[in-house]
This record gives C-alpha cells, structure tokens and sequence, in this order.
C-alpha cells in the first residue's frame, strides 16, 4: 500500500537534502536514494511504499532511466507515480519518453515542486 | 617454202665449174677434183647427160641415195623423186631451168633407193664444152633432214613467238625497220595506239609522239640512242590515233642480224596511265600523311635510322623538343634523355626491346634543348621495309604530358586537400560536438548547486513570508543559509574550473612556484577528502614520507590532488583508494589507485583530453576537465601524468615531478 511519504532518487547529496528540508516543512516526510539501485533495494526492503518518487535522471551505478525501466516491470512498484528532474533541458520530453507523471527542470522552482507533489500525493485525511 | 642462200654447197658448185677444165693444168687440177669429188661423203655429186641420164657417181652419191654407181649409172635421174614429183615431170622442169637460168637450187623431198625419203638441197648446173653445146648437168644434193628438222622447229617456235606477240594486249610490240618505219604491229598495239595495223604498217613511228617531242627529234634520238647503246627506255607521254596521251613506258631495242647488220629496231611500249595514277594517289597519300604529320602539333613524331640517329622531325618535335629540324637531323635521339638516364644507356636499351619486341612505351623524364626536362610519354616502334622485311628505323612519337601530370598532380593534391578539409571539417565537427557536449555537461553542473541553492533560499524566504518579521526557528534557517552559501563555493569552484580550461587554451595558466612539501600538501587534501570517501564507502589510505620538499605551485598541486582523489572516489566508489608517495632524489612520485571500474588501454591517451571522459556521461557528473587540468598543471611543472589500467580493473594514476619546477622548465625551453 502507498504511504505519505516521498522518495528522492539524486547522486548529489546537497540536491537531496534541500529537497528534504522543503518537503519537511510543508508535511511531506521523504526516503533518500542515491541512484537506482539504491532506490530499487529500498523500494523492495520496505513494507510501505511511497505515494510519489522524485527523480533525477543523471546518475552513477543506475541512471534515472533504468530505474524507470525496472520500475515498470515491477508490477508493485509500478504503480507509484514518478515526477523526472532533470538539469537536462529537454526534461519534457524525456519525462513524457518514460512515461512520467510530471516533470520539473532544475533549478526547481519551489512553488511548482509543491504543487506537483500535492497532485500527486494528495494529504492524507487523518 | 622460200629460196635459201646456198652456203655449203658453194663449195662444190665452183669445184666443178668449167671454165679452166681445157687446159693442161686444168687438166691436172681435175684430176685432183676428181679425188676430192669421189672423197667428199656428205654430198651427192653426180652428172647427168642432156636428157637427164646419170653418168658419174661419187661416194657421197651412194651414201646420200643407196645406189651404188654400177646400179645407178645410166639411170634417169627422176628416179630419186617421189611418185608425186615424177609424175609432173619435176625432173625435167629442173633440168630446164638449170638450162635456161645457168643454174637451179632448190630444197624438196627425195627418195633413197630403200623407197625412204628425206629432205634434200640441191643445185643444178649445165655444162657446156667450148662451143657452147650442151654436154650435160652436174648435181650436187645434200640430205637436209636434220637440218630440216632443226628449221622447222625453228619456224614452229618463231610461229608461236610471233603468235605470242601478236596476242599480247597488254603491250605494244612492233618492229621499225632502220629508218623507223613500222613493219610489225601485235594486238597490244592496237589496242594502245588505236591504229589496225593496215593503217600504221609503213609509217613512220613519230606518228606517236608530240608535236613538241617531234620538232626536238626525239623519236630519232631515241633510235640514236639504241643504236649506239644497243637499247633506249625511257616513261614519257605519247599520242593515240585518237590524240589522246598516255603516259608510256617505252623501251627500243636495236636488231641486227647474225653478221651484226642494223636491220631495224623493236619497239615495246606499255600504257602506264592507271599505274601512274595510282601511284600519283599514293604519292599524294604519302604527301598527304607528311603534312598532316608534320602538322601534328602536340605530339613529336620523328624517325630515328637503324644507329638511333634522328633521320626526320616534324613541327611538334621542334615545339616539344626545342629544336629546328635542320639542328637535330643526324643527331643521336640520346640528346633527349637526361644524363643519369644516358649514363645508364636507357636509349640504346629502349632501341634494343623495339627492335626485339617491335615497340617500347614508357613514361619518363625527357630533356627539351634548353635543359628543362619534361615528362613525356615515349612510343618507340621498329619500321621495316614493307616487301624485304629489313629493319630500316624506328618511328618514334613523343608526347609531353608535362601539363597532364601537373593537372594530375593538382587534382591530387586537390584531392589531397579536400581529404585534409574533410578530416579538418571532421575535427571542427567533433570539437564543436564536443563543445556542445561540454557546454550542456557544464550547465547541467552548475544547475545541480543552483538547485540546492534555490531551494534553500525559497525555503527561507517562504518561512520567513510565513511567520512575518518574528522569526520562528532561527538555527534552521542559518543552517539553510549556511547550506545555501556552500553552493554558491560550489559555482565559484565550477566558475574557476572553466576558467582554467580558457587559461589553458589560451596559454595562460601561470604557476606560482614556491618551496613548499608534498608530503603535507597530500596529508592535507586526503584528510578533507575522507568525509567524502566515507559517504561513498571507499576508504583512503597514504603510504610515503612524511614530507617531500620541492619547488612547485602549491594551491595547483591541491587542486591536482583533489582531481585525481575524486576521480578515485567516482569511478571506484565503494572500493579503497590508495595514496602513495615517494621520493626519487631529485623528484617526486605520487599514485593514486583504485579498484574501479578501470579504463581500457585504448582510452589511456584521451581521457587526458579536454571535455574527454571514459565512462559515458549520463552516469557520472562532472564537467569532464578534470584529467585535462590536471596534466596541463603537472607539464606546466615540468611533470609528466600516466595512467596504468584495464577495464574493470581499477586505475592507477602516476604523476612523476622534477623536484624544482623551474630547472626542467627552462632546460626544455633552451632546448
């Protein structure tokens, strides 16, 4: 079952530890991963999954891409809803190549990261 | 059958002729006769009485006629006539004439006693005593048969001879007599002249000729002429019946008889009209092919005699070549060659394979009269005469393809030029493809602080909107500002790194060499890097002196460590990496080595390259000019910077240092 909380998939420690801090304060708690195959195993090692995964596309060991593609055959995991960041500028188009569910181009505006995570991960009625 | 002259039969006839036969020593030269007469065995000598009676007899008479004289003696002579001849009274005609004339001879068939016949001369003579009656005929016949055998195959063969003349059409031959009258005409003159023989036979030869040839006597000279030589040719124009000319070969023989007598001449004369016209057109043909060839411009088209000496030249030698015909003519073609080529006989060598092969073709240095040499393409070929087959020169044709070979060699080198503008354009293509790639790697970088960056600072301000001008939770947002500061520290450091790359493009990169010790310098960058190893799993570790003074740029060094450190920590995340140093006296050594990923021998040399990385791009960050400062800073020290690995091996990187910077660096820029 998805829980409240974010995933962030990024191989630069200070990108996800903003991300963190903003997510925090506005009541989203997040898991951190510093490349797919760091994400994948926590995905796996964990009985909750997130409601939504935030992730960088540029990264060592496994890129954004092959998460995306491991992710999909994984008919669980499948299901959580992916927004693709990317310094790339034709972030667009990869999302949309992925099948993503939303997209944002670093450097992220704030105001567009929360709405994003919102739609995608509505609160959950306590 | 035509009367002979006598010959033989003179003698006798005047041995018994009878005007000295009364007196004494006439009497005793009868006798004599008489002797000579019975001995003589290759004559009938015989008398005959008035009415034809034979009365004497001699040897000859019983060989030629088969009687002996005890038989014959009293006989008529007609008996030695054939039955033909007896019966006409031949015999008696004879007898008659030889009474009425003094004398008759002639030649006719005679029969021998055995009934076989043969050809027979004979003379018969009367003989008269001083009073003049008649006492009887002497008779001398000889028996012509082989004789006669050997004229008429003598008149056979003057038969066909004359037949053979008269039939051949394709000469004139006729007969003049002394004078130049014509006496014979065969059909071949009648065909040639125009004239039947009826018309011409008895008119004067000059009738052939010109008018002008006529009043210059010619036609006498010519006789004059075989007269004195024995025979005159001669090919000029001659006239028709019907006044058209032709040009004739003509050839005039003197005849004379057995005793050397001019009895006239004979006279062949061949139409020689179409063979001339055809050798006119092969004249003018020859003509032709002389003027084109000599007109022949851009080729040399010469002939060299059997020596290899130049026996003609035409225009395009001379504008080729440089020389006149006049100067050349004569010459050894070996003028032509250059002189190692001479020294090395080439020409007579070339003579030899078209004497031996028929033709020789070659292309090479040849050298016009001015000693430029030019590049030519050389056709040499053996000529021989047409109907003995014997060698008579070479047919030599030249062609100056200097031009040729020039415009190959700019096409080549067009070519050339377009291959180097290709791998060039290649090269501008891949450095632009790189740039590009640099600069979208490059921003990429500078975006991943600047979103840390953003975010921090967009946290702060929206907590801040939030809780007005009371600050709620001071620490935090210090701690986010804090945060927010070491990513601007990293753009600065970004910023420089660019900075480097347009230094050291530009030849910019100054060193600030100092004493300063490597030893420490290392210590120093693993320590601040070990927080960073720690986080990705990897430990450090430092082997070597403590310190290992030089003269270098410190803060270069630093940054050159740092570079290879998180090389280390990048590719090899997760495994250790081993620091070395060492002391070479009068340099310094340092390894850096991991248990990475490794890179493949054949990217050992551009991964040292601006903007070049070994491992794609989408997996590891960074701006891909790390190895590339690096080694700019390690030459600049007068250092050199290697690497050592295979794939999936992990990587050693060795940098080596001359102990003082300025030494190595001055001594390679004296040298």
């Amino acid at each position: 079952m998805n829980s409240h909380y974010v995933m962030i998939v990024d191989d630069d420690r200070d990108v996800r530890e903003s991300l963190a801090e903003v997510l925090e304060d506005h009541g989203y708690p997040s898991v951190a991963a510093a490349n797919g195959q760091e994400a994948l195993d926590r995905l796996r090692s964990v009985p909750t999954r997130p409601c939504l995964i935030l992730l960088d596309l540029m990264m060592p060991i496994m890129d954004g891409r092959q998460f995306r593609a491991q992710q999909q055959q994984d008919e669980v995991l499948g299901m959580i809803p992916v927004l693709v960041f990317s310094a790339h500028t034709n972030v667009e188009e990869a999302s949309a190549a992925l099948g993503a569910s939303a997209c944002l181009r670093k450097p992220i505006e704030l105001p567009l990261l929360l709405e994003a995570v919102r739609a995608l991960c509505p609160p959950q009625p306590q | 059958m035509q009367q002979r002259p006598a010959g033989d039969a003179a003698l006798p006839r005047d041995a018994t002729g009878q005007q000295e036969a009364d007196s004494p020593s006439a009497a005793k030269g009868a006798d004599q006769l008489r002797l000579l007469v019975d001995g003589a065995r290759d004559f009938a000598i015989y008398m005959l009485d008035p009415t034809g009676h034979i009365t004497s007899w001699n040897r000859g008479a019983e060989q030629v006629h088969g009687y002996a004289a005890s038989e014959i003696i009293g006989q008529h002579v007609s008996r030695f006539y054939a039955e033909e001849a007896r019966t006409s009274g031949h015999a008696e005609e004879e007898l008659r004439r030889a009474l009425a004339e003094g004398r008759y001879e002639e030649e006719g068939i005679r029969v021998r006693k055995d009934g076989s016949r043969f050809w027979a001369n004979v003379v018969l003579a009367p003989i008269h005593d001083a009073q003049g009656t008649l006492l009887g005929f002497t008779k001398v016949t000889r028996d012509f048969t082989e004789r006669k055998a050997a004229e008429e195959s003598l008149r056979q063969s003057e038969e066909r001879f004359r037949i053979l003349v008269e039939g051949v059409r394709d000469y004139a031959i006729f007969m003049l007599d002394p004078n130049g009258v014509i006496v014979s005409w065969n059909r071949g003159a009648e065909r040639i002249k125009g004239y039947r023989p009826s018309e011409i036979i008895g008119k004067h030869f000059s009738v052939f000729y010109e008018e002008a040839d006529r009043a210059r006597h010619h036609p006498e000279e010519e006789l004059k002429a075989a007269l004195e030589s024995g025979a005159y040719g001669e090919e000029g124009l001659r006239v028709r019946k019907d006044g058209t000319r032709f040009w004739a070969s003509v050839v005039i023989t003197a005849l004379r008889d057995a005793h050397g007598k001019h009895v006239g001449f004979a006279k062949v004369t061949r139409d020689l009209t179409e063979r001339r016209a055809a050798e006119e057109m092969l004249r003018q043909s020859e003509e032709r092919l002389r003027l084109l060839i000599e007109s022949v411009r851009d080729y040399a088209i010469f002939m060299l005699d059997t020596d290899g000496k130049v026996s003609s030249w035409n225009s395009g030698a001379s504008v080729i070549k440089g020389y006149r015909a006049d100067e050349i003519i004569g010459k050894h073609f070996s003028v032509f060659y250059p002189p190692e080529d001479v020294a090395a006989k080439r020409p007579d060598r070339e003579l030899e394979i078209a004497r031996a092969e028929g033709r020789y073709e070659e292309e090479g240095y040849r050298v016009r009269k001015n000693g430029e040499r030019f590049w030519a393409n050389v056709i040499i070929t053996a000529v021989h005469d047409p109907v003995t087959g014997e060698m008579r020169g070479f047919a030599k044709i030249t062609r100056d393809l200097t031009e040729r070979r020039r415009l190959e060699q700019q096409a080549r080198a067009a070519a050339e030029r377009a291959g180097r503008d290709q791998a060039r354009l290649a090269e501008a293509q891949e450095a632009l493809r790189m740039r590009d790639e640099f600069i979208s790697v490059a921003a990429h970088e500078l975006r991943t602080p600047l979103t840390a960056l953003q975010l921090k600072i967009q946290s702060v301000e929206a907590s801040l909107k939030a809780t007005g001008p009371r600050i709620a939770s001071p620490s935090k947002h210090l701690e986010r500002l804090s945060g927010a500061l070491r990513q601007v520290s990293r753009l600065t450091d970004l910023v420089e790194r660019l900075l480097d790359v347009s230094r050291i493009v530009q030849g910019r990169l100054s060193m600030q060499f100092e004493d300063t010790d490597l030893g420490a310098i290392t210590r120093q960058v693993v320590e601040d890097m070990r927080e960073e190893a720690l986080r990705v799993g990897s430990s450090l570790s430092l082997q070597g002196p403590k310190s290992l003074p030089g003269h270098w740029d410190r803060p270069r060094l630093e940054q050159t460590l740092v570079n290879l450190l998180s090389n280390a920590l990048k590719y090899g995340a997760g495994k250790p990496v081993e620091i070395s140093l060492e002391d070479l006296g009068d340099g310094a050594r340092l390894l850096v080595r991991d248990y990475g990923i490794g890179i493949a021998p054949e990217d050992h040399e551009r991964i040292f390259g601006r903007f070049e990385r070994a491992a794609p791009t989408r997996h590891y960050g960074g701006l891909g000019l790390g190895l590339y400062v690096t080694r700019s800073i390690v030459e600049a020290h007068g250092g050199v910077i290697g690497v050592d690995s295979r794939r999936g091996e992990g990587a050693t990187f060795i940098v080596e240092l001359p102990r003082d910077a300025r030494d190595k660096l001055s001594t390679r820029a004296s040298a």
